[in-house]
């Protein structure tokens, strides 16, 4: 089980989480100007990275708010959270 | 002339007091109904909105996350980082959202009522953080939950909105706030979890 901690509410358990995908993906503003692959690879295409990883997480049973993650997928440990609108930890990949 | 009564959702568990009690029950469970609810939503960066808030309530909004403001008659909530879960007595949120309404007419702000979706159940009693240890992941400990905090969490599988309550640090009760379609859910989870530290002790009275 995930000790996860909420920007607002500080450490929580895991399952008051929901996870949310990757974090960083922006909606194309002009959709019907995009050709199907660009549109797919918006909507099914992301990094399945392995090492550090920017996510979305939910505080679903707590504050219900989203925030962002960076979370090694290959040890799941948690290496920082920050607030929607800040910017990501480090340089981004 | 209907003859309309008010009835909680944990109707049914306030006639099992009639059961009888013997002895000093570990847990004393008691719904407290009808109580009302207001959800309120604003900015909390804009000193224009919490001073509106706070001429109608008479009291200022907590900006803390997971901490309760307590004004004459009202608790409020920390919910969110824009949101805040009003208590009042019972029938008290009628003039409490109309008052709210006028105060924050020029503001991106909202006042629901959301009385009749919830009940309260207070958990008191000495084995009180024990029992809802049983079911809920929050270090229930004074040295991080007590008095002026609350905590939105969940117990068993419902979720809820935790409130310590009492003077000093060590709650003396935790207020258990649940939405109503989880209360019948949550009343037979508390007495069966309590039964051990009370027996018939406990019952939601
Ligand atoms: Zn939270």
């Amino acid at each position: 089980m995930l000790l996860i901690e909420c920007p607002w509410c500080g450490p929580r358990d895991e399952s008051e989480f929901a996870y949310s995908g990757e974090a960083h993906i922006v909606r194309p503003l002009t959709p019907e100007e995009l050709t199907d692959e660009e549109w797919a690879d918006y909507l099914f295409c992301r990094r399945n990275t392995r090492g550090d990883h920017l996510e979305q997480w939910c505080h679903a049973s707590g504050c219900r708010r989203y925030f962002n993650v960076q979370r090694d997928t290959v040890t799941y440990r948690i290496k920082s959270v920050y607030k929607p609108g800040e910017p990501p930890p480090g340089d981004r990949p | 002339m209907s003859d309309l009564r008010q009835e909680s959702p944990l109707a049914g568990f306030r006639s099992n007091t009639a059961a009888g009690e013997a002895g000093s029950p570990g847990v004393i469970l008691t719904e407290r109904p009808f109580l009302g609810y207001v959800n309120l939503r604003g900015d909390a960066g804009d000193a224009t909105f919490l001073a509106a808030v706070e001429g109608v309530l008479r009291v200022a909004l907590p900006l803390d996350p997971n901490t309760i403001a307590e004004g004459e008659d009202v608790t409020a909530c920390w919910m969110g980082p824009d949101e805040w879960l009003l208590i009042l007595p019972p029938g008290a949120q009628t003039r409490a959202l109309a008052a709210l309404g006028e105060a924050l007419a020029a503001h991106h702000a909202s006042a629901v009522d959301t009385t009749g979706g919830y009940t309260l159940v207070n958990v008191a009693g000495a084995r009180r953080r024990e029992l809802l240890a049983k079911g809920c992941t929050l270090d229930l400990h004074p040295r991080s939950f007590s008095p002026g905090q609350c905590a939105q969490t969940n117990l068993g599988k419902a979720g809820v909105l935790l409130i310590p309550r009492g003077d000093g640090s060590d709650a003396q009760s935790f207020d258990v706030i649940v939405r109503r379609s989880f209360a019948d859910y949550l009343g037979l989870w508390l007495q069966h979890s309590a039964r051990e530290y009370g027996g018939a002790g406990a019952a939601v009275s």
